[in-house]
């Protein structure tokens, strides 16, 4: 059964189509990357998912449903900005996220601040881009959800958070969740995808198993899609 | 999750708010005391005048900032970066916009108790005790020699009148959010936008009243014929305000809701 599904969206802003009639059926237990360059529709279809827009015209579904309060319980969602109260230290996040999420998981989380030798009773503006970051993921990938959308999850880190972020994601999702993750680095990310989209200009190029493009093109995803987007 | 996103919002408001609440007071306090202790000579000069603007100027800006941050938090926490954590939750927009309205509400109120703890403890510290119980029993005296029935519907007045300006707040409140969240769907000079939305609302809102006076006028509505002839009681004046502001933030809400609901549009 699938846990996230487009039918025939549309999402238009003015007399511009970020999403044309999209299809899409992603299953659960699998980790896709959403990929495309910039302007492609990647952080449009997050945003859809995440009923932070809606949809023009078509329907996106998350466990069979419409995107609400609902949906927004199972979903465990990473913008591509800081967005989390700067004002707050990092043990009120915590709470908060225990406050509003019930598969939210403390100890998990505390864990990895530990591993990474973080204060949680530093202010959350106190701290580095990077370290801010890390913490957004470890909010982000201790709840124990049925779709993670991450949008840019690796952009404005240094190679070694990428690796640790990386190393998070896979070691944090359940083997029932999505990972959808949205990126234009996908050299960093190939190594975990289980499935890429390639989204161009609002359209579906292609979805298909990571391995099995590999294999049909004689290239690695980062190389294929360096062809298909060539300017 | 109403009830703890009001907890969050109180906190928040609380971490700026609170401080300025206590410096009010400690202010007043030690204010009091100067006057009632010092020899006159003492603040009556550059030193007094420099204490009295200090305190003036605490009571002004605890006022002021409740006001700003009343307006703040709903932009920054709902339209800025912060959004996409609060669109996130598990929740209703229709929850996220009243556990910012109610905490705006409990605010202002802490704020109107502070301005009143203020002028009790001025009260306190500059009257001498016997002066102040004295004055106490006498008030005590006169009212007590008030006719019931005029108390009863002081009250009752006074108490139309809290509720008038309790929902007319709300209400004005509300046009600000819902000026923001229109303003919002400008894809740039967000704020210009909001501040035109306002202004234009606030001419709807005119020409509106107007249209409305003219036909209670012609219709001969109660209320208008008490305002228009002067006559004592100003309860069909007040139910007709509760109303209006009733409507008000009815139609305020839904602006609200619907904009942030379908038509979200965060940077």
């Amino acid at each position: 059964m699938s846990v996230l599904e487009c039918r025939n969206l549309t999402k238009k802003y003015g007399n511009l189509t970020a999403l044309d009639n999209i299809d899409l059926t992603l299953e659960p237990g699998r980790i896709v990357g959403l990929v495309g360059p910039n302007g492609s529709g990647k952080t449009t279809l997050i945003k859809l998912a995440q009923h932070m827009l809606t949809p023009t015209e078509g329907q996106i579904l998350i466990g069979g449903a419409e995107p609400g309060p609902w949906t927004k319980g199972m979903v465990s969602y990473l913008p591509d900005r800081d967005f989390l109260p700067s004002w707050m230290n990092v043990d009120s996040l915590l709470h908060f996220y225990m406050d509003f999420y019930q598969d939210f998981d403390p100890d998990r989380a505390r864990q990895m601040l530990e591993s990474l030798g973080i204060d949680p009773r530093m202010t959350f503006k106190k701290l580095s881009k990077g370290t801010r970051e890390k913490v957004q993921l470890i909010m982000t990938m201790s709840r124990k959800a049925s779709v993670y959308l991450l949008d840019e999850p690796i952009a404005g880190v240094d190679p070694a958070a990428r690796d640790y972020i990386l190393r998070t994601i896979i070691s944090s999702y359940s083997e029932n969740a999505l990972v959808l993750i949205s990126t234009h680095l996908i050299a960093d990310v190939e190594p975990v995808l289980d499935e890429v989209v390639f989204l161009k200009q609002g359209h579906i190029e292609l979805h298909e198993n990571a391995d099995a493009l590999r294999e049909r093109t004689g290239m690695s995803v980062d190389g294929y899609f360096r062809e298909v987007y060539k300017c | 999750m109403l009830t703890k996103l009001i907890g969050y919002e109180m906190k928040a408001f609380g971490r700026i708010i609170l401080p300025l609440y206590a410096a009010t007071l400690g202010m007043s306090f030690l204010i009091g005391l100067g006057v009632r202790f010092l020899p006159e000579e003492a603040y009556n000069n550059f030193f007094g005048a420099t204490v009295i603007m200090i305190f003036s100027v605490l009571i002004i800006s605890t006022m002021v900032m409740t006001g700003i941050l009343c307006v703040q938090r709903f932009y920054q926490n709902l339209l800025g970066n912060e959004g996409y954590l609060m669109f996130s939750l598990p929740v209703g927009t229709h929850q996220l916009i009243l556990s910012k309205i109610l905490a705006s509400l409990i605010w202002t109120f802490l704020g109107s108790v502070t301005a009143l703890c203020t002028g009790l403890i001025l009260a306190v510290t500059v009257v001498p005790y016997r002066d102040l119980i004295g004055a106490v029993r006498i008030l005590g005296i006169k009212l007590s020699e008030l006719d019931v029935q005029m108390m009863v519907n002081g009250m009752g007045s006074l108490f139309l009148w809290i509720v008038v300006g309790v929902l007319s707040f709300t209400a004005m409140l509300m046009q600000i959010y819902a000026s923001l969240a229109i303003g919002h769907q400008w894809s740039s000079h967000r704020i210009l936008g909001s501040v035109l939305t306002y202004f234009g609302i606030n001419t709807i809102k005119g020409i509106l009243s107007g249209l409305l006076v003219n036909i209670g006028i012609q219709t001969g509505l109660p209320g208008f014929i008490m305002t228009q002839t002067g006559q004592e009681s100003l309860v069909p004046v007040q139910v007709s305000a509760v109303c209006m502001a009733l409507v008000l933030i009815v139609v305020f809400s839904y602006l609200t809701w619907y904009f942030l609901d379908r038509k979200l549009n965060l940077e």
